[in-house]
């Protein structure tokens, strides 16, 4: 049976629906780990891959788009910011 | 929010400070406190005020003194932060029973920065951030654990949670029409509830 989720009184039904497509589209992130550098899918708790750098890391989120493991992949820089966006 | 929630955030709030400041005030939320920040825009003695208050109202607090000096070669050097520091160490001292089991974290760039120019705190929880977000998080964390002693999630967690915020923030903004210069410049008290309401949906 279909789980529904009450939507209180002021909440904004765009932004749930926004931040519910993006919580289950399946895209990956890079992001910094210490000094090394990190492939992880949207949401998960473990890294896919670790790497040295930045550029290695890119490299294999682009695999993932290229090969539809994954829709796209989001890069951020060391302070979590979005810097880039890669789409097939 | 309660006292035993509450955490009073003393830093700088421009631009230069924005790439720290947004990740300590996720993480104090996704660890289930509640930052409490003075208004900038309140005039002078109304903002003391306020900050008197919410230093009162609220059992811990952080203040970040790496930014105690001037913005602009030859500008005069920033005293809100040592003197909201000193406001939180008296209200521990001087206040009633239940403030004195108020606690404080320091926050700096550099080990041993401040004996160059306070050395007056020594004595007190102080923790360089080296301006990494993920180091400062970890300070964060170590310091509740060790006050509370209780299971936090771990940095990487709060760090990668972090970033996710930071992607699904751009795209429910723009869903709503903001635009890239409205996103970029994202008061704290609107980055606070916006945190704050994804943390809360973060299992849809």
């Amino acid at each position: 049976m279909a789980e529904r989720k009450e939507i209180k009184p002021g909440s904004n039904i765009l932004k749930l629906v926004a931040q519910s497509a993006a919580s289950k589209s399946n895209h990956v992130h890079v992001i910094s780990r210490g000094n090394k550098w990190i492939v992880r899918r949207n949401k998960a708790s473990r890294a896919l891959r670790i790497f040295n750098t930045i550029d290695e890391a890119i490299e294999n989120a682009t695999l993932y788009v290229n090969t539809g493991k994954a829709v796209f992949a989001v890069v951020h820089d060391r302070n979590g910011m979005v810097t880039e966006k890669i789409t097939a | 929010m309660s006292f035993e929630r509450s955490v009073f955030i003393n830093c700088p709030f421009d631009d230069n400070y924005r790439h720290l400041l947004q990740p300590l005030l996720f993480s104090i939320l996704y660890l289930g406190f509640e930052p409490k920040i003075a208004s900038t825009i309140s005039s002078g003695n109304i903002r003391v005020q306020e900050i008197k208050k919410l230093i009162k109202d609220s059992q811990y607090s952080i203040h970040d003194i790496s930014r105690c000096k001037p913005l602009f070669a030859g500008d005069m050097p920033r005293f809100n932060m040592p003197f909201e520091l000193g406001l939180d160490i008296g209200c521990q001292t001087y206040g009633s029973r239940k403030l004195n089991d108020k606690k404080c974290l320091i926050l700096e760039t550099e080990k041993y920065h401040y004996q160059k120019v306070i050395s007056d705190i020594s004595g007190q929880d102080i923790k360089e951030h080296d301006d990494n977000p993920q180091k400062l998080i970890s300070q964060v964390r170590e310091w509740f654990i060790g006050l509370l002693n209780m299971r936090l999630p771990g940095v990487e967690m709060i760090f990668a949670q972090y970033n996710d915020f930071t992607f699904d923030i751009i795209q429910d903004l723009a869903v709503e029409g903001f635009s890239q210069k409205e996103r970029d410049s994202l008061s704290t008290t609107e980055f606070i509830m916006l945190a704050k309401e994804w943390i809360l949906n973060i299992d849809i």
